[in-house]
């Protein structure tokens, strides 16, 4: 299938890539672009592609974003936290100890990658006004991690258990119990699915929009997506300051995308084809 | 974890010998099995946090949703707490509602569409990148943007391009003299402009899953068919498409869980509209719960929501395991 050409002939295709890559990428450059462009240019008739004049006025929404992105930063680095807190001994314990019946817990985890957000909103929410976790961070928190738990248990038995039985053998030998052989022997060699298991279940918290929307009522405590949905509904819509906004919420996912891509095929990969 | 203890074959023999000359004295075996039993339950410690955690925010919430289906649940039981058990009927009601039929139909749409689609442009791109050819890695990994950005990110990316009559799209298609385009608030266009979007953004995850099932087909194979005179097209269909069933399947499984439980997407772009031209189940079980304040029949719409994706699931761990096992 592998096709390698002549030397033309793979620059050309290089030339096509990225071609692929600017056109499926454009809505979200535009984004960017368009963030620093004073508003009025968007009402123009005709098509611009390079912004005509350069401004920084739309970061002025910055000041009143800033409460929302430490919100939103806040639960989602909890999140990341409390999955790999819960997730960690559990892949471990699924993988290990070689119980005759972890299929039906795998089952199980399994299911709850299935179940709609909107099966567990209602209930959650209705629960949550009981016990007063709504419009509050904690309460986001649980939820939120309802999607990184499960993830990362995925993501850790499929490298766990490709680990050989003899390394935990070698440190229970020496001594060792079953928490300190997780935490000394088991986390260290399967770093980078810890790792990608934490960006994952952080992404999943900073993305989220159904917990930001459902959970809160009095808009007491804002995350940014929650933040940005409001301000695109407003009718006095003020683009630039969106734009400003939706670029901001862009950086997390930039920033993983260039310091941390041996982490994202990772995470994609083991979380969906585990064997 | 059995492969390891191959090395040690002939020392295995040892012990089971070993055991049955044991057998008369009982005293350290039971021993053994208390110990044995004091250690499962230790192990068993390492499943607490999180029988409890996924307990919360899964199954009680679902047993919750399914005693509210049966329940009178509205405005006034938010306050007093009090509903009454009313039976079928809040399913009978949803369920013979003309909006079901539209919505289910909706959704049936959304997602096969949605799913085949971005299938068919995450193979052919995959197929494309397993070409090595410079930047080739740095660009797959950029094509992963919009899987990764937050939901709301992509759909307020959308909305700006599309939005008339000054969004980018339009202006563009202005030039060539057709009209600004009600890409999202016209009723014949609201369902593939949201369709169009949510394959933009599943793209990355097939194209991810695929490259990866392409790297673990054995080169010697194409080498091989090569030799024997295998066009590129009989090489496609004779040997990557087999060995890429395995992760195909995977694809299209949680592809269609997945999808068929999106939501954010549309909430975000449309809220089902106009009128209920893009109405999903999820959106119109979030509406009836959160607008209309109606959380029986809210519960009872996610429940058939549920159903659909609990059967596509099993279904396929049953193939799996059959599999396996032949």
């Amino acid at each position: 299938m592998r096709e390698n050409g002549t030397l033309l002939r793979r620059y050309a295709m290089t030339v096509i890539s990225i071609l692929i890559l600017l056109f499926l990428l454009f809505p979200l450059l535009w984004v960017v672009l368009s963030s620093f462009q004073p508003t009025s240019d968007f009402y123009a008739p005709t098509p611009y592609l390079i912004p005509r004049n350069f401004t920084l006025e739309n970061y002025g929404v910055f000041s009143s974003q800033i409460g929302p992105l430490l919100t939103s930063l806040t639960i989602a680095l909890l999140s990341a936290f409390f999955s790999l807190l819960i997730g960690i001994p559990a892949a471990y314990a699924l993988a290990i100890f070689g119980w005759r019946w972890v299929a039906i817990p795998m089952f199980l985890i399994l299911v709850t990658q299935v179940v709609p957000g909107i099966m567990v909103a209602t209930p959650l929410f209705l629960t949550f006004a009981k016990i007063g976790l709504l419009n509050s961070i904690p309460g986001l928190v649980i939820a939120n991690s309802s999607a990184g738990v499960p993830f990362t248990i995925l993501v850790l038995t499929a490298f766990m258990g490709g680990i050989p039985d003899t390394l935990r053998e070698a440190a229970q030998l020496d001594g060792a119990g079953e928490w300190r052989t997780m935490i000394s022997i088991i986390v260290p060699v399967t770093r980078s699915a810890v790792v990608a298991a934490g960006l994952f279940s952080f992404l999943f918290a900073w993305g989220d929009f159904l917990w930001a929307l459902t959970l809160n009522t009095d808009g007491s405590v804002t995350p940014l997506s929650l933040s940005i949905f409001k301000f695109v509904g407003n009718f006095q819509t003020d683009w630039g300051g969106i734009m400003a906004t939706a670029t901001i919420a862009l950086i997390p996912a930039m920033i993983l995308l260039v310091a941390a891509q041996r982490y994202i095929s990772v995470g994609l990969t083991a979380g969906a084809v585990k064997d | 974890m059995d492969a390891t203890r191959s090395t040690a074959v002939p020392s295995t023999t040892a012990p089971s010998t070993a055991g049955d000359t044991n057998q008369p004295n009982n005293e350290p075996r039971a021993g053994f099995h208390k110990a044995q039993r004091r250690k499962t339950w230790s192990q068993l410690l390492f499943l607490l946090p999180v029988t409890v955690f996924l307990g919360l925010v899964f199954a009680y919430p679902m047993g919750f949703n399914l005693w509210l289906t049966f329940q009178s649940f509205n405005l006034k039981s938010m306050i007093t707490g009090v509903s009454e058990f009313v039976g079928l009927e809040n399913v009978k009601v949803a369920l013979s509602d003309p909006n079901f039929g539209h919505a289910a139909v909706n959704t049936v749409v959304f997602t096969v569409v949605s799913i085949v689609t971005q299938f068919v442009i995450g193979l052919a791109l995959s197929l494309f990148f397993y070409n090595t050819f410079p930047l080739s890695k740095v660009v797959r990994a950029m094509l992963v943007l919009p899987w990764l950005v937050p939901s709301i990110v992509a759909t307020t990316a959308w909305r700006f391009v599309l939005r008339d009559p000054n969004g980018f799209l339009n202006q563009v298609l202005g030039v060539v003299g057709i009209g600004p385009v009600h890409w999202l608030t016209s009723a014949n266009l609201a369902l593939p402009s949201v369709i169009i979007i949510n394959i933009w953004i599943g793209i990355a995850f097939n194209l991810v899953l695929l490259h990866s099932g392409l790297q673990s087909v054995p080169v010697e194979r194409y080498e091989a068919a090569q030799l024997d005179g295998a066009g590129y097209w009989q090489r496609f269909f004779y040997i990557t498409l087999p060995a890429l069933v395995p992760v195909i399947a995977v694809l299209l499984t949680l592809g269609f869980v997945y999808t068929l439980k999106q939501f954010d997407l549309v909430w975000t772009l449309t809220q089902g509209g106009p009128g209920n031209a893009s109405q999903l189940l999820s959106t119109w079980s979030y509406s009836l719960s959160f607008n209309a304040n109606n959380y029986g029949q809210g519960a009872a719409v996610a429940d058939v929501l549920f159903a659909a994706s609990a059967i596509i699931i099993v279904a396929y761990t049953l193939v799996q395991r059959k599999q396996t096992n032949a």
